[in-house]
């Protein structure tokens, strides 16, 4: 038996147990798919730097094998005719797909509960929600089904799960991976991210995702990021910047207790510590909700029933009554909400209100970042989220409750700048995550330091 | 900010997304709300955001404009009344009449692709 056959056949014995435990970090897998691509890796002498690593791949990223549904039934069945181009990437460095991961309908969410076809649940505590919108990627990984996995982000959706499962989350910057086959929801947002079981796996599966592509016009002219660099022993010279806004009055305290444990691993390690403001942080949340609808409306306009999946077409007058019905019921609560939010947003007497003046806040956002990474800071640090994974139901009812999950997180999808996340420790036996934000294109720096962080800190110890 | 009913008629009509009554009671009052709460971006003063680059961010005029297309579709198509373009009736080739409204070809246009009774004529062929 190969190696790549042996590396299919155990990853599906752990998928088959992942899901076999109510899990549903899958919408899509299968063992005779696993082992098909593993023969072919294997008769093509594949041997690239992820040769038999076996990789699951959000539902909102285009794959040729299974359906690609963005978790939703107006999509139900829908197979690209093409791959994304970070697939194609992972595929050439012969890894093997898994599968393809829950989500939030169209990435819309922070739970995966807006999925058509039901939530993952959090593999650390079943009872609670994985994040979202890439849960099911994060449950994939933290169930231990596979080591690494693809998920995409718009507002924090790999670093909020990576933080709620206890695993790795990185977000690059906005061009580093190819947009291509990234199914569009926020355009100006939109980034391809990756999850790890640690901080070097999931560096390494963005290193091979990473670089130019000419079939998306937004992408960086920059070669491929790479393999990380082993962890470095200290972190002597590098200035980690906090900022005050991250940490406000009343923040729960086991979030607090984590990331001041982590910040003391941070300065024992040599790391200069210091105190930071980006003033324009309560804004973001606002400013997103107003940015990312706008956009999802016009980005989701092609879905009408003609041009992709199925049609609601029996006995209706004319063919605006056919998309009318057709997306009335193939989205779901959430996309709706959102659609209908960009399109008031846009529309004519409310433009300059909303849209304009959060396009205006999104620059003062940015150049929050940019003043503060000028001033000789590496690397900021900030929690990843305001609480850990909460319970089923518990957002459903409150859109904005959920929204404010994503406070720490969407800055920097607005400001194009890189972050991770990765465990610092659990409250109540519940991950907790700390963010690394850096300057943009600064991945090596933050994936460095992340390393660093990784080994001081024992992210399995309760913090209070 | 209070969202009307009117106002989810209108903005789901511009959307094409059919909404049924119980959801537009429940959308009326979730919009508002993330309204309300959005409504806090006015606090950030003109100066603070003076310098802006609106390249990262091409915005339009708040103003509806007029069709912007240099020739309205009524002079480019080759068959067009009330509003819609006039194409032929797709029925066997023996019930086919000439299509109404046809005009002359426009020299300043490029050659007319093939019109579509032309192209259905061989594949609707016993």
């Amino acid at each position: 038996m190969t190696d790549f056959l042996r590396a299919a056949g155990e990853a599906a014995e752990r998928i088959a147990a992942c899901e076999a435990k109510g899990t549903r970090a899958f919408l899509a897998w299968s063992e005779a798919a696993l082992v098909e691509q593993a023969e072919r890796l294997a008769n093509a002498g594949a041997s690239g730097p992820l040769a038999g690593e076996v990789v699951a791949v959000k539902d909102v990223i285009a794959e040729s094998q299974f359906p690609t549904t963005c978790g939703s039934k107006i999509l139900e069945g829908w197979r690209s005719p093409f791959e994304a181009t970070a697939v194609r990437r992972l595929r050439e460095a012969g890894a093997i797909v898994a599968g393809k991961t829950n989500c939030d309908e169209f990435a819309m969410g922070s739970s995966t509960e807006w999925s058509a076809y039901g939530p993952s649940r959090n593999p650390v505590d079943p009872t609670r929600v994985p994040g979202g919108s890439s849960g099911g990627s994060a449950a994939a990984v933290a169930a231990g089904a596979v080591t690494m996995a693809l998920g995409s982000e718009t507002g924090g959706s790999v670093r909020q799960p990576a933080a709620f499962c206890g695993i790795v989350g990185i977000k690059p910057t906005y061009g580093r991976v190819s947009r291509y086959g990234l199914v569009a929801f926020g355009s100006s947002l939109d980034q391809i991210g990756t999850f790890g079981k640690d901080v070097t796996s999931a560096a390494r599966l963005l290193g091979v995702i990473s670089g130019r592509d000419d079939r998306d016009a937004t992408s960086l002219d920059r070669i491929p990021l790479g393999l990380p660099a082993p962890a470095p022993a200290n972190l002597k010279g590098t200035v980690i910047g906090v900022p005050r806004e991250y940490f406000p009055e009343g923040l729960h305290a086991g979030i607090k207790a984590a990331s001041d444990r982590a910040l003391a691993r941070l300065k024992d390690l040599g790391a200069e510590v210091r105190d930071v403001s980006l003033p324009h942080t309560k804004y973001a949340v606002p400013t997103y909700y107003i940015v990312a609808p706008a956009e999802a409306s016009s980005n989701l306009a092609r879905y009408d029933g003609v041009r992709y999946g199925p049609r609601a077409d029996g006995g209706l007058a004319d063919v605006r009554a056919v998309y009318r019905a057709t997306r009335g019921h193939g989205f779901g609560p959430e996309v709706r909400r959102r659609i209908l939010l960009g399109t008031y947003v846009l529309s004519a007497g409310y433009y300059d209100a909303y849209y304009r003046k959060a396009q205006h806040v999104r620059e003062a956002i940015r150049a929050d970042f940019a003043r503060v990474f000028a001033q000789g800071v590496h690397a900021l640090f900030t929690p990843t989220t305001p609480t850990p994974a909460f319970k089923f139901g518990e957002n459903t009812a409150d859109p904005l409750a959920m929204y404010l999950s994503d406070v720490f997180v969407c800055t920097a999808n607005l400001a194009w700048v890189p972050a991770l996340s990765l465990p610092i420790g659990r409250d109540q036996g519940l991950p907790i995550g700390g963010q690394l934000i850096g300057a943009m294109e600064g991945e090596a720096t933050i994936i460095r330091i992340a390393q660093a962080l990784e080994r001081a800190v024992d992210a399995t110890a309760e913090v209070r | 900010m209070s969202v009307t009913r009117k106002d989810i008629e209108k903005i789901a009509a511009l959307a094409e997304l059919g909404v049924d009554d119980a959801s537009a009671a429940e959308l009326q009052q979730q919009l508002t709300r993330i309204l309300d709460y959005v409504a806090q971006l006015s606090e950030v003063t003109d100066d603070a955001t003076s310098a802006v680059d609106e390249r990262a961010a091409r915005l339009r005029r708040d103003v509806v404009d007029p069709d912007p297309l240099s020739r309205t579709p009524e002079e480019i198509a080759p068959a067009f009344q009330d509003g819609l373009f006039t194409v032929p009736r797709r029925a066997p080739a023996e019930e086919r009449t000439t299509p109404p409204m046809r005009r002359p070809p426009d020299p300043t246009l490029p050659a007319s692709p093939p019109r579509l009774g032309e192209l259905d004529r061989e594949e609707d062929a016993p």
